[in-house]
């Protein structure tokens, strides 16, 4: 079913290859190549790993893959946002929508849930932060926090 | 317990007229040179600001009225109701509010445009030189932000991000914004050629299009503030208590200088030192959380999530808490590392935001997630004077960048 679902996913992006959220860990090669990132390192965790980037525009990303190496959440913090379109992957569009679509404007942190995905925003200039999180993807066993 | 707005007023009237009588009977005297909360203080380093709707019809928005000139010259201009934020740095307004011809910065010929980020959003114009004049106080040929304009209806996409493109009162929520933070520069090193190592911040544009390019510190947009002058090394922000289901407004002061005057001396103040981002430590429940910052631009309370809160966000709006009944909370902070003095207990009280006073502009009871973190938005500073040290300037308490409070 799984399967299924990543293959939907893959075959609804075309080119180019927007990837990650959702997506295989090949992916995460791929948004190395498009943000033109280093890869840092890689941590083991019980029950996840931890892929960690610096993008060249000066973000730090971290990017959470399940024991098969799906993509389920991604966190960043840096002087400037990450390439959300190259992170959100086929979420972006909705993503997007919310952001625009918001009623009661807050000026602070913002938290967008669109379906399955929760995205976090905050922080200050200089110091911007944020998360997204594919809830039902979440291994079990492994806490929301462990996304920071 | 709520208030109606006409139990609130009253409130209001007899608080006015309580510090009036204290003021009267000599409670502005020279025992405690530091100016009561929102109190009056008067002198060239003293810009009142209020939190009032403003043009965007807000919450928690607090304005001041900043004067911009064509450098030089006596031919200025007073743009009303800007947001006063001590979470970023600089002074950008709308293109089409300023009417001066202010002369832009330019990059080997090319115009000099920023894309700013801010949490949500961002902001998308040239940059232009004015000086900039708030209370007696002017600072001469100060980079500022002109956002939006001809040329800069829309953000490169290398910045966007698919965030709101902050171009209009409405999405902006004032007239502009006025950054008095931490920092003398908005960037900072890290945006220069020498270090280059953040893009998407500056952009150079000539006519074929904008790319990111790096800025020397002279040419960025800066904090008026270190640019004065005198009264140079920081601001105090002094405002007056709002009662606890909310207030029509609230007024204050943004008084110039650290220890300058004797309307903005220290005092017994506590100082809390900042990590490298800004930020500092707040401690909850036994644990610390190191991204904690005071924001007046944050118009909540915004900290941690559900499930450590135990309160659940709004139905309609999953950015703000709304507990069962208001509900009280405790917590300290303390510098960055390696810093170890702890503020006294600070407590607070979170509301429910559905049910909050519908036509109270000053609400001391909003509050929303955050997760990991703390934002200590404007309700922090009601009834209270904060200090905001900029980095690379003197105080008697030490160098800045710091809070004090």
């Amino acid at each position: 079913m799984r399967t299924a679902v990543v293959l939907f996913l893959a075959g609804a992006l075309c080119a180019p290859a927007w990837a990650t959220l959702g997506q295989g860990a090949a992916s995460v090669r791929r948004d190395q190549q498009q943000m033109r990132a280093k890869a840092m390192r890689s941590l083991q965790r019980q029950g996840y790993s931890v892929q960690q980037l610096r993008s060249a525009s000066g973000v730090q990303v971290r990017e959470y893959l399940d024991p098969d190496g799906h993509v389920f959440a991604v966190a960043w913090n840096g002087p400037v946002h990450p390439n959300l379109q190259q992170l959100l992957g086929t979420y972006f569009g909705a993503f997007k929508q919310a952001m625009q679509q918001r009623t009661r404007v807050s000026r602070g942190p913002v938290e967008i849930r669109v379906g399955d995905m929760v995205v976090q925003l905050g922080g200050h200039m200089r110091a911007l932060f944020g998360r997204a999180i594919l809830v039902s993807q979440m291994p079990a066993n492994v806490s929301r926090e462990v996304v920071r | 317990m709520r208030f109606s707005i006409r139990q609130q007023l009253a409130l209001a009237v007899l608080f006015l007229a309580a510090s009036m009588l204290l003021t009267a009977c000599g409670g502005g005297g020279s025992s405690s040179p530091t100016p009561t909360p929102g109190g009056g203080t008067t002198g060239n380093n003293v810009e009142s600001v209020t939190v009032a709707p403003g043009p965007a019809n807000n919450v928690n928005t607090l304005l001041a009225n900043v004067t911009v000139c064509q450098s030089g010259t006596s031919n200025c201009q007073t743009i009303n109701d800007v947001l006063v934020d001590t979470g970023s740095v600089g002074l950008r307004l709308f293109s089409d509010q300023v009417n001066l011809s202010l002369p832009g910065e330019s990059v080997s010929g090319a115009p000099l445009a920023e894309c700013s980020a801010f949490l949500d959003s961002v902001t998308w114009g040239p940059v232009v030189t004015a000086d900039v004049q708030l209370a007696g106080e002017k600072a001469s040929n100060v980079p500022i932000q002109l956002i939006g304009g001809s040329n800069y209806q829309t953000p490169p996409s290398s910045c966007s991000n698919g965030l709101t493109n902050a171009n209009s009162v409405s999405t902006l929520g004032a007239n502009g914004i006025l950054g008095v933070g931490l920092w003398r520069h908005d960037c900072g090193a890290a945006c220069t050629p020498e270090l280059a190592q953040v893009t998407n911040s500056y952009y150079t544009c000539p006519s074929s299009g904008c790319s990111s390019t790096f800025v020397e510190l002279q040419n960025q947009v800066q904090n008026p503030v270190w640019l004065f002058p005198q009264d140079n090394n920081g601001v105090l922000i002094s405002l007056g208590g709002v009662t606890s289901g909310g207030q029509d407004t609230d007024g204050g002061n943004m008084i110039f200088g650290i220890s300058t005057e004797n309307n903005n001396q220290l005092g017994s103040a506590q100082v809390f030192p900042v990590d490298g981002n800004g930020n500092f430590i707040t401690n909850f429940n036994g644990q610390g959380y190191s991204n904690s910052y005071l924001d007046t631009g944050s118009n909540g309370l915004y900290f941690l999530d559900s499930s450590t809160t135990g309160m659940p966000t709004c139905s309609d709006n999953s950015g703000f808490y709304c507990p069962a009944s208001p509900t009280q909370f405790t917590a300290t902070v303390q510098g960055a590392s390696p810093s170890t003095t702890v503020s006294g207990p600070i407590n607070f009280t979170i509301g429910n935001a559905d049910s909050l006073c519908n036509t109270c502009a000053a609400l001391p009871e909003l509050g929303g997630p955050s997760p990991g973190s703390f934002d200590w938005g404007l309700p922090f500073f009601f009834g209270r004077n904060v200090f905001v040290a900029i980095n690379g300037t003197s105080t008697p308490a030490g160098n800045g960048p710091f809070w004090a409070f």
